[in-house]
């Protein structure tokens, strides 16, 4: 199944690609660390954050009065082996495709 | 970027064409149901039984030589015949505005850092808990959720 548009329109900044790779290596994070390890304002980083939390990539979870982002794995792990899917689901359509001009033109044979 | 497939068959070009632009032949090995108005212009419906729903319109058609489906998420799908020695060549190309970062998540992936780790160890968690651990995590309650083994390691090593 294709993961939503909206998961590769908020991975096609690479600054959100970055937040990904820095939530990965850390486990989780606040914005304020975050905005630590990039070049960017921490207000920026939660837009970011933000956007990648309306994707479903990731999860906030408030702690005390801070908040801590992390990645969710099914929508990320999704849009990462969707173009293999998709072209091993074309292997499979034109294995079918054989397939059925095989059996129709066998059927014309008398 | 561009998803592309060439295959050869074993049919003449007329037969590969109708096979390709019959809705009743397309539903024998394409989708499960298929409307399809072959000519310029023309709406393309395919289902399939997973619910998978696709749609699209004609951009281009050259009759059994060329037919280009623009889909209704501005990827494009374009499959053309030529004559081969003992039947016909079809290439397929499929192409998406999403394919690029898709490619970009997949270098993540292979690049051997933080993110191909990280998925890496999802799934052998997955794999260890028979996919419990990770559906688990997110659908439990935020409670019971520290009883669940499958944590990257990631997480311990940056506190």
């Amino acid at each position: 199944m294709q993961p939503s548009s909206e998961v590769f329109s908020a991975l096609a900044d690479p600054t959100r690609r970055f937040v990904v790779e820095t939530l990965a290596a850390r486990g989780d994070a606040t914005a304020t660390e975050l905005a630590a390890e990039l070049p960017v304002t921490r207000q920026a980083v939660t837009k970011h954050l933000a956007a990648l939390g309306e994707a479903g990539l990731v999860d906030a979870q408030r702690s005390g009065r801070e908040t801590r982002y992390r990645l969710t794995p099914a929508p990320l792990g999704d849009a990462v082996s969707w173009l293999e899917e998709v072209s091993g689901t074309w292997d499979d359509r034109l294995a079918a495709l054989k397939r059925h001009l095989a059996e129709t033109s066998s059927d014309k044979t008398p | 970027m561009e998803i592309t497939r060439e295959i050869e068959l074993d049919a003449p070009r007329e037969e590969v064409w109708a096979a390709l632009t019959e809705a009743e032949r397309l539903e024998e090995w394409f989708a499960n149901v298929v409307e399809l108005d072959a000519r310029p212009g023309g709406d393309a419906v395919f289902r399939w039984e997973n619910g998978e729903e696709r749609r699209g319109v004609v951009e281009e058609l050259e009759e059994e030589r060329r037919l280009a489906l623009r889909w209704d998420d501005d990827g494009l799908l374009e499959v053309e015949l030529a004559d081969a020695d003992a039947g016909t060549v079809l290439v397929v190309r499929e192409s998406s505005p999403d394919f690029g970062p898709a490619l970009e998540l997949q270098a993540l992936r292979s690049s051997d850092g933080p993110t191909a780790r990280w998925l890496g160890e999802m799934d052998e968690c997955d794999a260890r808990t028979q996919g419990a651990g990770i559906a688990a995590l997110f659908t439990r309650p935020r409670t019971q959720q520290r009883a669940v083994q499958c944590v990257p390691t990631a997480r311990a090593s940056a506190r």
